[in-house]
């Protein structure tokens, strides 16, 4: 018996190459050479299946996975551009205008009967520079034809352009009002909060309220309460509906002695015109006779009052 | 209309394909592209290229799904066929890429034991499980040839080059591996798969 190992397999042998072919393992000449046997031998082709039964069953060892989405979502995308391409190409090829042969031969058939020679070849050169002149105007026409389909496409391309442009436009819109809107949320919870606080501290006997305050003429809903807990050094002053500050202004809270203010705390509001400002007493709070808030400038001098008075005590409470 | 496809057999659904049927290539894709993606992520071990090999195969169905003839064996050979000399092509072209760079192919080409899929704890009887242990009674240097061609992409002549062995053994290795893997495995996992 022969032993494969002692065969020379430098020799070309598509025989001997079908499992390698079944398994891809061949080079591409070997591969050519199979192919063409295959080609003229059905034993080999049927021989070449039955070892390609063999590797397919070899795909089942490959662990389950999935693919993502956009492997499918591209692969039907390039089928509808094959699609689309086809009925191009298909659209194109119905619109090619044969050249007007009929019309060149009627252009010859008299001269063949009258003329010879010369003249028979003059009216071939006007025939055909009429031929041209036809075919170029076909040209002509087919081109100012193309030239208005890209003028409507560049009118259609534009006419997205802007509505793309507009729908970002509305999204730009659309997340300002979002921000706005959460800004002002945040304003309401926190007023809430500061509203509960203030029920909380006017009904607590560990409070007292010794000042309300109301606003001026530059703030006339404006209205605050300055509460204060017993035995202790701690104040909280609680406004509502002052209008923001100003860009570089904030507003400035005052205990008045004796006449004069003593600045003790500057805040700013939100947006729904309320704050909280929480500050220590310099002095028992029995030693002052009313309080004032003041807009004073952001970088201005912290112990001087300079600006106008948009809140005073309220000459009765509330 | 969905339901009508997901009734045609795969000869019905190709021959739509090749009458350009864009629903028919999209029910064959959801047929067999979790398949072909496994099998090519399986040897190049790259979801990102083997996504694209997914893609590639089913666009050669698209376009030349014509091309089939049942002279070529069952339709799902053809098709994996297909998957697996796309993957082969890829692994070949990053090989030689890796080669232009002066790498050390060696770690790439190592041999790796048949990796258990966690389908064979599931499902003890499984296709996964037959193959499997079809792979597993043939002798180590028949499985090796095997692995290191189809798994690997190595041509008869690199395998021989690698384990230092004659071309004539490798192809003798390869003839008598496949023909011990198709009479274990029955007809029964092609007909399921």
């Amino acid at each position: 018996m022969t032993d494969p190992d002692s065969l020379d397999f430098t020799v070309p042998d598509p025989w001997g190459d079908l499992p390698g072919y079944a398994l891809n393992a061949l080079s591409p000449d070997e591969r050519a050479r199979v192919d063409a046997l295959v080609e003229s031998s059905p034993e080999a082709r049927d021989e070449l299946l039955r070892y390609m039964e063999a590797t397919d069953n070899l795909r089942i060892l490959a662990k389950d996975a999935v693919p993502s989405a956009r492997v499918r979502r591209l692969l039907l995308a390039q089928v509808d551009s094959d699609i689309h391409l086809m009925d191009v190409a298909r659209e194109d090829a119905q619109s090619v205008v044969p050249l007007k042969t009929p019309f060149l031969q009627v252009l010859l058939k008299p001269a063949r009967v009258a003329y010879a020679g010369t003249a028979a070849a003059v009216i071939s050169v006007v025939a055909i520079a009429l031929v041209f002149g036809l075919e170029n105007s076909r040209l002509d026409s087919e081109l100012t034809q193309l030239r208005n389909d890209v003028q409507n496409d560049r009118g259609e391309i534009d006419g997205l352009r802007a509505s793309v442009d507009g729908i970002n436009a509305e999204f730009a819109t659309q997340d300002a009002e979002v921000t706005r809107l959460t800004a002002v949320n945040a304003a309401l919870n926190q007023a809430l909060k500061d509203q509960q606080w203030l029920t909380y501290v006017t009904q607590n006997k560990e409070y007292r309220v010794p000042e309300y305050l109301e606003g001026g003429s530059q703030a006339p809903e404006a209205n605050g309460t300055l509460a204060v807990k017993n035995f202790d050094d701690l104040a909280v002053f609680l406004v509502s509906s002052l209008p923001p500050a100003p860009d570089g202004y904030q507003y400035m809270l005052s205990l008045v002695r004796d006449g004069v203010p003593d600045p003790v705390a500057t805040f700013q509001v939100n947006e729904a015109g309320m704050a909280r400002v929480e500050f220590e007493l310099p002095d028992n709070i029995v030693q002052y006779e009313s309080a004032i808030v003041t807009l004073e400038r952001s970088d201005g001098d912290a112990e001087v009052l300079a600006g106008p008075q948009v809140m005073t005590a309220a000459e009765s409470t509330p | 209309m969905t339901i009508d496809l997901q009734d045609k057999t795969d000869l019905e659904l190709l021959e739509m394909i090749s009458g350009g049927d864009r629903d028919a290539l999209a029910n064959m894709y959801d047929r067999y592209g979790r398949r072909v993606f496994a099998l090519s992520a399986r040897i190049l071990n790259d979801p990102v290229s083997s996504e694209e090999v997914t893609q590639d195969v089913f666009l050669s169905v698209w376009r030349r799904g014509s091309s089939y003839s049942a002279a070529k064996g069952k339709f799902t050979t053809w098709l994996f066929s297909i998957a697996h000399n796309r993957t082969i092509d890829e692994l070949r072209k990053r090989r030689r890429d890796r080669n232009r760079q002066n790498d050390d192919i060696d770690d790439h080409l190592s041999i790796e034991s048949t990796e258990i899929s966690p389908l064979e704890n599931a499902v003890a009887q499984s296709e996964y499980a037959k193959v499997r242990d079809a792979m597993a009674d043939l002798p180590v240097e028949q499985r090796q040839v095997v692995e290191l061609s189809y798994f690997k992409g190595l041509t008869q002549a690199e395998i021989a080059e690698k384990t230092g062995q004659p071309l004539g053994t490798v192809k003798t290795r390869m003839r008598l591996a496949l023909k011990k893997l198709r009479n274990a495995l029955n007809s029964e996992i092609s007909a399921a798969v």
